[in-house]
């Protein structure tokens, strides 16, 4: 058991500890172990109940307002659903053909060369200028009036390639057929070029070359053999 | 070891080891006598009351035996006797608590009030130290009780810091703080006492 050792912080209490070390000590009754013993003798175990736990209104309300509050700060934060639009009530979406201004003027420069050599096909060519098409979800073919910007590199007049006709410059035509917010590329139309004469008729001669080369090499193999 | 020597000699970790052991009675009948009187005198200051105190460390005692085997052998007895019975002496405090919940005169918050004027005793009877111990035993009451089970333990039933450490299952630092707290509420509470 500790000593009572005053030291510096409790010399200010001194009074009050000198009078609770001379309290009188309280004792057991006489007849404590008596009846300790029957008890244990008896098997009289039962002890006090424990306490139940009594209801806190803190520890209930506070989480309780806690969560309250953050479900009406949800509501009121949270972002609506007014900007919805049903899609069936909307039209379909437009179509964006991407391209940049150098493309679009060189269409021009190209069209306007071809109502100067081919004067008999000014409608036509007319006509062709703006076959630009692109397709809507529902798959109407649909005209792109001027608002639209139409750019070479992602789209490609019919007319021309049908007609063989295609005399833009850029390689990388492609068209984008776009349709709500997927991206749909069209690689666009290729011609078949048909190979050069002179590359075939070298590749033959090469060809020729090699077989008459191991031809040779079988009959010298041949005589060996038979000597 | 403990067959050969007088139980009473032993100490109490070597009585509960017998008492583990052996399940010899005599052994546990030595440690209530030794305890018996130091945990009343505990009780009685925490809770106040020397009925519901006899039946606490009755209880105490019959957990003790009950439960001897959860006792380990590197904690020192006294410590865990105290801590069964002040955890016992705590649920008859919250028990009260519950029938005196709409009680006018329930609060144990420390305010100023103070236990008992000097000024209403005659001046031959405010000496008696009989009437000091009482304003003190009932100012002690008015203590928190976090507070004032440290305060006990340490003022009154002059145990270490360490062992109401290991008691209360706190820090020293924990246990020197809440003393001081406990022996300020205290004092303010007999200012008139000790103001003179």
């Amino acid at each position: 058991m500790g000593k009572n050792i005053y030291n510096n912080e409790e010399e200010q209490f001194s009074n009050l500890l000198n009078d609770l070390k001379e309290l009188p000590r309280v004792n057991a009754p006489d007849n404590f172990e008596f009846q300790l013993m029957t008890r244990i003798q008896n098997k009289n175990f039962e002890t006090l109940p424990e306490p139940r736990e009594q209801f806190n209104f803190i520890k209930f309300f506070a989480p309780s307002a806690v969560v309250v509050t953050v479900i009406i700060l949800l509501f009121v934060f949270l972002p609506g659903n007014d900007q919805y639009d049903n899609p069936l009530m909307t039209d379909p979406p437009q179509i964006l053909a991407q391209s940049d201004h150098e493309n679009v003027i060189t269409d021009q420069n190209i069209n306007n060369d071809r109502t100067n050599k081919q004067s008999s096909n000014v409608a036509r060519q007319n006509s062709s200028s703006s076959l630009n098409v692109a397709v809507n979800p529902n798959d109407a073919v649909v005209k792109p009036g001027s608002k639209y910007p139409i750019y070479s590199n992602r789209s490609v007049a019919l007319d021309d390639y049908i007609s063989g006709e295609n005399k833009r410059r850029n390689n990388l035509q492609a068209n984008v057929v776009k349709g709500g917010e997927d991206v749909q590329e069209f690689d666009g139309f290729f011609i078949r070029e048909e190979a050069d004469k002179k590359t075939i008729e070298r590749y033959r001669a090469l060809l020729d070359s090699v077989k008459k080369a191991q031809s040779k090499q079988d009959s010298l193999k041949k005589v060996k053999r038979e000597e | 070891m403990a067959l050969n020597r007088n139980l009473t000699d032993l100490t109490d970790e070597e009585l509960i080891k017998e008492f583990q052991v052996s399940n010899t009675l005599d052994a546990y009948e030595i440690l209530v006598k030794r305890y018996k009187d130091p945990l009343m005198n505990f009780v009685f200051r925490f809770v106040g009351d020397r009925d519901a105190c006899t039946d606490i460390v009755q209880d105490t005692m019959i957990k003790f035996y009950l439960n001897k085997d959860s006792y380990r052998e590197f904690a020192k007895f006294s410590t865990w006797i105290y801590t069964i019975a002040g955890n016992l002496a705590k649920n008859e405090l919250k028990r009260r608590k519950r029938r005196n919940l709409f009680s006018i005169d329930n609060s144990d918050d420390e305010r100023s009030i103070q236990i008992e004027d000097k000024s209403f005793l005659a001046p031959d009877r405010s000496a008696d130290s009989e009437i000091k111990n009482e304003m003190i035993q009932r100012a002690l009451l008015r203590v928190k009780p976090v507070y004032r089970e440290v305060v006990i333990l340490r003022d009154i039933q002059s145990l270490s810091y360490e062992e109401i450490a290991d008691i209360k299952k706190l820090s020293i630092g924990t246990v020197k703080s809440r003393i001081n707290r406990g022996r300020t509420q205290l004092q303010k509470l007999l200012k008139h006492i000790y103001n003179e």
